[in-house]
Order: structure tokens, then C-alpha cells, then sequence
């Protein structure tokens, strides 16, 4: 890879932004680690993930309409540890207060939460065979 | 004399010229300069550019358009006489092409002194109804209702939109704004972060427009029939599984008062054809 994909991976808007800062969240929510073929339904479930709607994956061929707004999640897994990816998806904003990647898993506040640990566990299982 | 002649050819060019602009896929799009400087957006592209071309096309032809004949209903209902005075609408105000009505929908929501209030087209024509033909109310989403309002849209097809902020309405206008920049529902996502901030990117099949209010109300092919302004917005409330509020409701006022506002030079170009 060339000096300018590096610039433009580590960019602000490109794809490697939230690695500069992120911390990793080494254990699972669930104590036992999760199971990719659940994650993978639970990613492209309207009323659970529904990820698709904002991110583009190649491997997921069953899915037509696939979204933008997000960075494509091919080759996530090679990426970003297991412990990046749950800090991810349980609260992307600790890093980017304006970030559009909604938080899925809320356990300490009284807000409602979009996943439960066990979906978030399923999803970062299905998350690290995308490489 | 002269100065109103300036002002009145300053008015056409900015409304016929539409400049092409190049977004970030380099498709060039119609785009118009906003009215007020103090608009958010640099230009205005309308909702037809982030469509399929076929779609806008079938919007722009009446024959075509399947909301027209919703709009044929309500010019009839507009000549024909009901309620308890023996009027029709048509009695009073005339043809339906006349001047002062013909593009009186581009300038709601509109505050009413006499009410002390900022009023919808739907509750206007309430108003007349219920005053002034002695007929009884129509729900915000009858199809009489709809039909009326897509008609009285329909007559200011190509008119710019002119909905006033100022004075009484500022309140309102305020409330609208900050909606707009609110984040709402489980996904905690504001109407500008999609509609400001994302236009033009991808939304699982949809592309994000930049939200205006102009092509209202408009037929949704998916559903096979014609839905409300205030039924989009529940529709993204629910994109963000928020709550979403009925017809009507004081917040979608506001909402309504403030796109308008940020809409304002863009043609009506109602009813609409939507996926
Ligand atoms: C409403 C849009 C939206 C939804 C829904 C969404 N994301 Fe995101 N996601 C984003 C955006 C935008 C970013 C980039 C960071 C930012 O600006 O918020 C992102 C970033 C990410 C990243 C980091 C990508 C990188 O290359 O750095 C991962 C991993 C991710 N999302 C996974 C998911 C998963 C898994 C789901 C579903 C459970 C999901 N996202 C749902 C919008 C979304
Ligand atoms: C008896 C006379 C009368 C009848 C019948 C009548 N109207 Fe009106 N209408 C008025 C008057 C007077 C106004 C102006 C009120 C004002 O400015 O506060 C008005 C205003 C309006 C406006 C707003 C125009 C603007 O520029 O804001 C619309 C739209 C309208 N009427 C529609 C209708 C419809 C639809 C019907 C039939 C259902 C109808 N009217 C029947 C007298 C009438
Ligand atoms: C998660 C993204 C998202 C959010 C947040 C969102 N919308 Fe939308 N909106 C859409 C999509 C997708 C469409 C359909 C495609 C288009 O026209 O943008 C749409 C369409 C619209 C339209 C119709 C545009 C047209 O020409 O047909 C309006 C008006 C609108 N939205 C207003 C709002 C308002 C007001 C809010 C906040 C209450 C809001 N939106 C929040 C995604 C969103």
C-alpha cells in the first residue's frame, strides 16, 4: 500500500479514523464468546443490527439495498481486535461526540438498549471472520 | 416603479436559472441559490435529483403521475357546493386559478393574526370549511383532504416557496430549527445529520435527498397511495426507531415551518412520486 492510502485510511473521514483513539474492551459482555452464524443474522435483522442500512459487506450476498453512510465493513476483522470492535459497537460517540454509528449496547445508563450483550457478542464473533 | 421591475426579473432569474452543481460522485444536479443568506445550505438541490429518472419523469407528467387523480378530485370538490351555507369554495375565491389562490400554498405554514396562530394549508382550508361553506372538518389525512391539498399544491406547481419566519411565526420557526438539529430515537440521529450532513450517500436503498418539503404530498409507489408531509416524517422518526407523532402535531408545525423556510426558491413541484 502507498504513502497515500495511508494518509487517506488515517484521514478524519477515512476508514481507519476511529483506530487512532480507540480503546479496546478486552472482555466479553456475556463472559463466553459469541457465535458468528447468529451475529451474521442479527447484523442484517431490520429490527436488530439492521447494519446494512449504513455499511456495505461484500460477503453478505443475500442483502440487495446496501447503505454509504458508514464505512464498507470488508476486511473489518483483519483491522480492528475483538476488543476495538466491542468498544465499537457499544459506544462509538466516547471518541466522536458528532459520530453517526448509533451505540448499540447501553448497560449502565437507563436508556433502552438497541442489542443485547449476547447479539453483541454473535456480531463481533461474525465481525472477525470478515478478513 | 423601476426598483419593483429589478426586484421582479431578479426573482425569475434565480428561480429559472437552476445552476448545475458536481456533488461528491461527480453527477452533476440541478441546484438553486437559496433565498436567504442565512440559509444552512449552500444550494438547494429538489428531491427529484436523488431519484431514479424514471420516477421524476412520471412525477413531472400528469398523465403519468399517479396523484393526479387525486388532484382531479379536488378541483372538482372545489367547484361543487357543501355544508350548510350552499356555497362552494369556488363561490368565493373563483376559479382555482386565480391569482391570489393559485400560489397561496407556497406561503404555508403562515401565522394568522386573527387566530393568533401559525396555521397549515390543511387547517386554512378547515377554516373555510367550517366557517364559511358550513361543512364539517376533514381529517388531516381523509382522502377529501388530501385531495384538496394536493390540488391547491398542484396550482402552485413551479411557484418558488415563500413561507414567511418573521415576526409572530419567529417562535415557532426557533422550535422547528432546533428540532431539526435534535438527535431522536434508539439511534440517536438528527434530521440533519442525514439531511444536511449525509445527502447524497446512501441510506439502505434510498439516497438521502436533502429533505425538502416541496413535492408534498406525494404518491409513495411502494405503498400505492398518496402520503402526507407529516407522514414522512413519521416515517423517519421510525428510520431512527423514534416515536413518531399524528398529523398535526405542534412539533411537525414547526418541523413543516422551518423546511419550508429552508426550502425557500424552490419550486413546488407537488404531488410527488416517491418509491
Ligand atoms: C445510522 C448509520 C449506521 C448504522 C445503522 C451502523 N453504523 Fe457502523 N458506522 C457508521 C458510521 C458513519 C461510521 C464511521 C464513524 C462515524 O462517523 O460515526 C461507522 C463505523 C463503524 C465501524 C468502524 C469502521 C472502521 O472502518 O473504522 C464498525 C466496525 C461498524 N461501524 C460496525 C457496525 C455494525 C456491526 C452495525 C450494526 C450492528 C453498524 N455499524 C450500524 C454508521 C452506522
Ligand atoms: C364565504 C367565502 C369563502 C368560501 C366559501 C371559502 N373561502 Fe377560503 N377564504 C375566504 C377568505 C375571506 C379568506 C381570507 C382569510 C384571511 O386572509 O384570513 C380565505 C382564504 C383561503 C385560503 C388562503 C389564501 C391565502 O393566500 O392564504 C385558502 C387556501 C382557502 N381560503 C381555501 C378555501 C377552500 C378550499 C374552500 C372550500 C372548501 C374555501 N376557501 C371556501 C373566504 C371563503
Ligand atoms: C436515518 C436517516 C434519516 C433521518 C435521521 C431523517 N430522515 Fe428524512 N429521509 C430519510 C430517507 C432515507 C428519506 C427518503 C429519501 C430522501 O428523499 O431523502 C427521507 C425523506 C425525507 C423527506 C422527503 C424528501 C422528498 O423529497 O421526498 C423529508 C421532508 C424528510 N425526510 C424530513 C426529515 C425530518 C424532518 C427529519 C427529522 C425529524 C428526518 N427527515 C430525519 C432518512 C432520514
Amino acid at each position: 500500500k502507498t504513502a497515500g492510502y495511508f494518509l487517506e485510511y488515517m484521514n478524519p473521514d477515512g476508514p481507519g479514523r476511529l483506530a487512532l483513539s480507540l480503546q479496546s474492551m478486552p472482555s466479553p459482555l456475556t463472559g463466553k464468546p459469541g457465535d458468528a452464524t447468529r451475529g451474521r443474522d442479527v447484523l442484517v435483522d431490520r429490527q436488530r443490527g439492521d447494519c446494512l442500512s449504513c455499511h456495505k459487506i461484500s460477503a453478505v450476498t443475500t442483502v440487495a439495498d446496501q447503505g454509504g453512510i458508514g464505512p464498507a465493513l470488508d476486511g473489518i476483522g483483519g483491522r480492528y481486535s475483538e476488543g476495538q470492535l466491542r468498544q465499537i459497537l457499544v459506544d462509538a460517540k466516547v471518541y466522536f461526540p458528532d459520530a453517526i454509528m448509533p451505540s448499540y449496547y447501553k448497560s449502565d445508563s437507563g436508556e433502552p438498549s438497541i442489542l443485547n450483550a449476547a447479539e453483541v457478542e454473535d456480531l463481533i464473533a461474525y465481525l472477525k471472520t470478515l478478513k | 416603479m423601476r426598483g419593483n421591475l429589478g426586484a421582479a426579473l431578479f426573482q425569475i432569474a434565480i428561480g429559472i436559472f437552476a445552476a448545475a452543481i458536481f456533488t461528491a460522485e461527480g453527477e452533476p444536479r440541478r441546484a438553486f441559490a437559496p433565498a436567504d443568506p442565512s440559509n444552512p445550505l449552500k444550494y438547494l438541490i429538489p428531491g427529484e435529483e436523488f431519484l431514479p429518472p424514471s420516477i421524476a419523469a412520471q412525477q413531472a407528467d400528469d398523465f403519468d403521475n399517479p396523484a393526479y387523480a387525486l388532484v382531479e378530485t379536488g378541483e372538482r370538490a372545489w367547484s361543487a357546493p357543501e355544508g350548510t351555507l350552499g356555497k362552494s369554495c369556488r363561490s368565493c375565491h373563483g376559479l382555482g386559478n386565480r391569482n391570489g389562490v393559485r400560489q397561496a400554498a407556497a406561503t404555508y405554514p403562515k401565522y394568522v393574526a386573527g387566530l393568533k396562530e401559525v396555521i397549515t394549508l390543511t387547517s386554512r382550508i378547515n377554516l373555510c370549511r367550517k366557517g364559511n361553506l358550513g361543512a364539517d372538518v376533514l381529517a388531516e389525512d381523509s382522502t377529501p383532504m388530501l385531495a384538496m391539498t394536493a390540488y391547491l399544491r398542484w396550482l402552485a406547481r413551479g411557484t418558488p416557496e415563500t413561507v414567511d419566519k418573521t415576526g409572530p411565526a419567529a417562535e415557532l420557526f426557533e422550535r422547528g430549527r432546533t428540532l431539526y438539529q435534535t438527535k431522536q430515537g434508539l439511534l440517536q440521529l438528527s434530521c440533519a445529520q442525514c439531511h444536511h450532513e449525509r445527502f447524497g450517500q446512501k441510506f439502505g436503498g434510498d439516497s438521502l435527498s436533502q429533505g425538502h418539503p416541496v413535492a408534498y404530498p406525494a404518491y409513495k409507489l411502494d405503498q400505492q397511495r398518496v402520503i402526507t408531509l407529516h407522514e414522512r416524517f413519521r416515517m423517519c422518526n421510525a428510520l431512527v426507531r423514534g416515536r413518531g407523532q399524528p398529523d398535526g402535531s405542534d412539533d411537525y408545525i414547526a418541523l413543516e415551518l422551518f423546511l419550508n423556510w429552508r426550502s425557500r426558491n424552490l419550486p413546488i413541484t407537488a404531488p410527488g412520486v416517491r418509491p
